[in-house]
């Protein structure tokens, strides 16, 4: 990997298809894997290990909290989650800029760095960062930081997969917003029924 | 581009996002009720080294290859400001980044022993690793923009 880094001329480089012709014309093989695969696998399994960690965590949670009692063992589970979770997160970040450093070596420019997709996809990896340190520093309350890491991490897939999704960055950003809020009261109405039945 | 300037680019980042992600974890352990003090000292030191080498790597970059390669093409461009403006603005805070991570570091040894009973001295650690998280995120955030910039 190290040799086919090194012998890769970026200034011819542009994008999946002409690195990959690039590697052939110049007879270059690559014995493991080459960095664009990596950075996509790393960022799959980030953002799969985020969306699950962040599902498995609201159901955890809801499960642990039925007899509003958090015994040694839930809380084990849930701290175990929360490492996933940020573990993913992590993955995500890093693979995610693995590519703006393919995107920037390749001199792509605005069309790829400026992207409305991209751009509301890189907000909302900050939200999930901010969201986890203001439910730590207690500024938000459970209630509102769960639905909002939630459906962060859903749409911060959605935006990485559904690559022909052509809408402005505002578009975005508000349905983004009302499925928040849409999460934020069905979360509430589970809550509020598990605990009729508890009761 | 050579590839040892390739290489210094991609460390200069991805040592950054390493730093970013250390002073996270700094911070959210700050925040708990009982401080790991051994996680505390181990993640101020790893984002305080990752830090400097991100500095160097990237320090390396934009004095020999950046001014003279990259900046006239930005100039050139739709978009100046994002040399103009941002470089320079994250030129100047990435400048103290690791002056502030290094304070967080020494405190993670010098005032270990008072970090349980001062709930004071816990939170205004954690509000400065916080500081140097969110700073570094800005400086992130502004590399983006500026390599978006690049387009011959």
């Amino acid at each position: 990997m190290y040799r086919t880094f090194k012998s890769l001329n970026f200034k011819k480089f542009d994008f999946y298809t002409e690195y990959h012709l690039y590697l052939h014309e110049k007879n270059i093989k690559i014995k493991i894997m080459d960095f664009y695969t990596l950075f996509k696998i790393s960022h799959i399994i980030g953002t799969v290990l985020g969306a699950g960690g962040a599902t498995f965590a609201e159901v955890l949670s809801y499960q642990a909290l039925k007899d509003k009692q958090v015994t040694e063992e839930e809380s084990n589970v849930l701290k175990i989650t929360f490492f996933i979770l940020r573990i993913g997160l992590f993955l995500t970040v890093i693979s995610g800029f693995g590519f703006l450093i393919l995107w920037r070596l390749g001199n792509f420019g605005p069309e790829y760095f400026y992207n409305e997709r991209f751009l509301s996809k890189m907000l909302i990896v900050a939200i999930i960062m901010l969201n986890a340190l203001a439910m730590q520093f207690k500024i938000i309350p459970t209630s509102i930081g769960s639905p909002i890491s939630l459906i962060s991490w859903y749409s911060a897939l959605i935006l990485g997969s559904w690559r022909s999704l052509n809408v402005s960055f505002s578009t975005i950003i508000l349905s983004y917003i009302v499925m928040v809020i849409v999460a934020y009261y069905f979360l509430n109405f589970i809550k509020n029924k598990n605990n009729k039945i508890s009761t | 581009m050579s590839s040892l300037l390739v290489f210094f680019l991609s460390s200069h980042i991805f040592l950054g996002i390493i730093a970013i992600a250390f002073f996270y974890s700094v911070t959210m352990n700050l925040l708990k009720r009982e401080v790991n003090l051994f996680s505390f000292k181990r993640n101020s030191f790893g984002g305080l080294l990752a830090f400097i080498l991100s500095w160097l790597t990237g320090g390396y970059y934009y004095v020999f290859y950046y001014g003279d390669n990259v900046k006239p093409i930005i100039k050139q461009g739709l978009y100046p400001w994002a040399h103009n403006f941002i470089m320079e603005l994250k030129e100047h805070i990435f400048l103290y980044l690791p002056f502030l991570a290094f304070i967080v570091f020494i405190a993670s040894y010098s005032m270990q022993d008072k970090l349980k009973e001062n709930e004071n001295l816990r939170k205004s650690l954690a509000m400065l690793s916080l500081t140097v998280f969110i700073l570094g995120l800005l400086v992130a955030f502004m590399g983006i923009v500026i390599s978006g910039a690049v387009k011959r």
